[in-house]
């Protein structure tokens, strides 16, 4: 009995492999931080992309992974919740080019840099300029959108999805900041952890605050069209944000995408 | 050593293993919940390199599978040995041979077809998946992991049609895909694939993974995002069915001939 035990645990030390480097998964996205400060990345369709500091040779694994040489410096952004962590992180100097209309936003720097020229809207929708973004060559465009990914790897332009088939919780929400901020280099990086760990603090403390509210109101999070009302399911940021600060998640019950 | 083999091929250790699998993999469902990101990408990596990293990075919610991959390659080994241990009466009891010796070998051909199987599961388990994200729209071509041209001629979204089910009205729920392939000799074959009945071409199985537009209501071009596995662990596991079932043939013939001679012994 002792020798077989012995055996097995024999066996299974070996078979099983040393801890790696660091990884951290979150969501559908996972971060891999290789040797010599390589990371390699999977976006929220499971697309593995390396991304390998410019001053370094490319690793066996850059064969059959798309490659991004860091630290970037144009960037192509859909969507205004990921816009707003380059603020965070303080590289929105390196946006160029987003999506929508440029009255629909309501960032600052991008509104700016929209109305000066220095950033271009590149369409909305399924409806990409793929000639804008010929010309503006950014290096990485962060999209929901799996369909451009033929046409914009054409463009030669690395494509990270962002839209998963799951609402992002917060946990999620907010190691996107370090997603994108590995992206930018080591500086940015680090902004991406402070935030976290400073979103992190408040959040204690908001539960700590509303652990003692006699009330907690119902709350829906939602966007109301004109036939339609598309709320955020429970597993949502936002849900969990409602019931931090003491509010009842009116659809708490339900899971899904955003 | 000779104690160690008889303990490998005890059936109380097989009974022992069975429960602690139950009980792990109950431990499991509990494990699993709220953690289901940490599992999915099981489908798209091999078993190594998830043990690497979400295994290991996220111990205290995978522990249960590193556990019951470890019970299940005991008890391949249970079996295996237990086999072996029966393979000796069994060849000392010969005699004259006939066909009722060769078919007292049919709970053993059973175990053998039985880990065979669980080979081809593993074999299927760590290898297999060639493009896990292959993304084709009309007019533009792709390629394959050994240089075949691939293209998307059309995607029928198979929109629901009735009444009777208000969520699914104006909602895709049978896309059907034809992609052409064009071999390195040119030869171009069309390969039809649906949701739930995956194409099959070559080395390769095609498996539709997302598609869109999944609905009437959204507009956006044709693409359908599809998962390419080469599986090498199914004609492993095929034959390990064969072999189960030529074993529990065997077992069943000798079953119905024993109680035909136990009965005309008995008039």
């Amino acid at each position: 009995m002792k020798t077989a035990t012995l055996a097995l645990v024999l066996v299974l030390a070996w078979a099983l492999p040393a801890p790696g480097a660091e990884f951290m998964a979150f969501g559908p996205f996972t971060i891999h931080k290789l040797a010599h400060g390589s990371y390699r990345i999977t976006d929220a369709l499971g697309r593995e992309i390396l991304l390998v500091p410019r001053n370094r040779s490319l690793p066996p694994e850059a064969r059959i992974c798309p490659v991004v040489r860091t630290p970037i410096t144009r960037v192509a952004i859909s969507g205004g919740r990921d816009t707003s962590l380059l603020m965070v992180l303080g590289e929105m100097d390196k946006l160029v080019a987003v999506t929508g209309k440029p009255d629909g936003w309501v960032l600052e720097p991008v509104r700016q840099g929209l109305a000066s020229g220095r950033i271009v809207s590149v369409g909305q929708g399924h409806n990409l300029d793929y000639e804008q973004l010929a010309r503006v060559k950014p290096q990485v465009f962060f999209t929901w959108d799996e369909a451009a990914i033929p046409m914009l790897e054409r463009l030669g332009i690395t494509v990270v999805i962002t839209y998963a088939d799951t609402a992002r919780d917060l946990e999620t929400q907010l190691n996107m900041a370090l997603l994108m901020g590995v992206f930018f280099g080591k500086e940015a990086e680090a902004r991406a952890r402070a935030y976290i760990q400073r979103v992190k603090a408040a959040a204690a403390r908001m539960r700590a605050l509303s652990a003692a509210a006699r009330r907690r109101p119902r709350v829906i999070w939602g966007d109301i069209y004109e036939k339609r009302v598309m709320v955020e399911p429970g597993n949502s940021w936002a849900a969990q944000l409602v019931k931090l600060a003491g509010g009842r998640y009116l659809f708490d019950d339900i899971r899904g995408t955003s | 050593m000779g104690r160690a083999w008889r303990w490998l091929g005890k059936v109380e250790l097989s009974l022992w293993l069975l429960l602690g699998l139950s009980a792990d993999l109950t431990a499991g469902f509990w494990c699993m919940r709220g953690a289901e990101h940490l599992f999915r990408p099981l489908g798209r990596v091999g078993l190594w390199q998830w043990l690497q990293t979400y295994g290991l990075s996220n111990f205290s919610r995978t522990w249960w599978l590193m556990l019951a991959l470890g019970l299940i390659a005991m008890l391949a080994i249970n079996t295996l040995v237990c086999t072996c241990q029966r393979l000796g009466p069994w060849w000392r009891s010969r005699g004259g041979g006939g066909l009722m010796w060769w078919l007292r070998l049919g709970p053993q051909v059973m175990h053998v077809g039985f880990v065979v199987v669980l080979a081809g599961q593993l074999v299927s388990f760590g290898a297999g998946v060639e493009v896990s994200n292959l993304i084709l729209r009309k007019g533009l071509e792709a390629t394959l992991p050994r240089g075949e041209r691939i293209r998307l001629l059309r995607l029928e979204p198979g929109f629901y049609e009735g009444n009777r089910l208000k969520a699914l009205m104006g909602q895709a729920i049978n896309p059907r895909a034809t992609v052409e392939i064009c071999s390195e000799g040119g030869q171009e074959t069309r390969v039809c694939i649906g949701l739930c009945s995956p194409g099959c071409w070559g080395p390769y199985c095609l498996h539709i993974k997302r598609f869109g537009p999944r609905s009437r209501s959204l507009q956006g071009p044709s693409y359908v995002n599809l998962m390419i596995r080469t599986d090498p662990g199914v004609g492993i596991f095929l034959l390990g069915m064969g072999i189960f079932w030529l074993g529990l043939g065997a077992y069943m013939l000798e079953l119905v001939l024993r109680v035909g001679t136990g009965r005309r012994k008995g008039q």
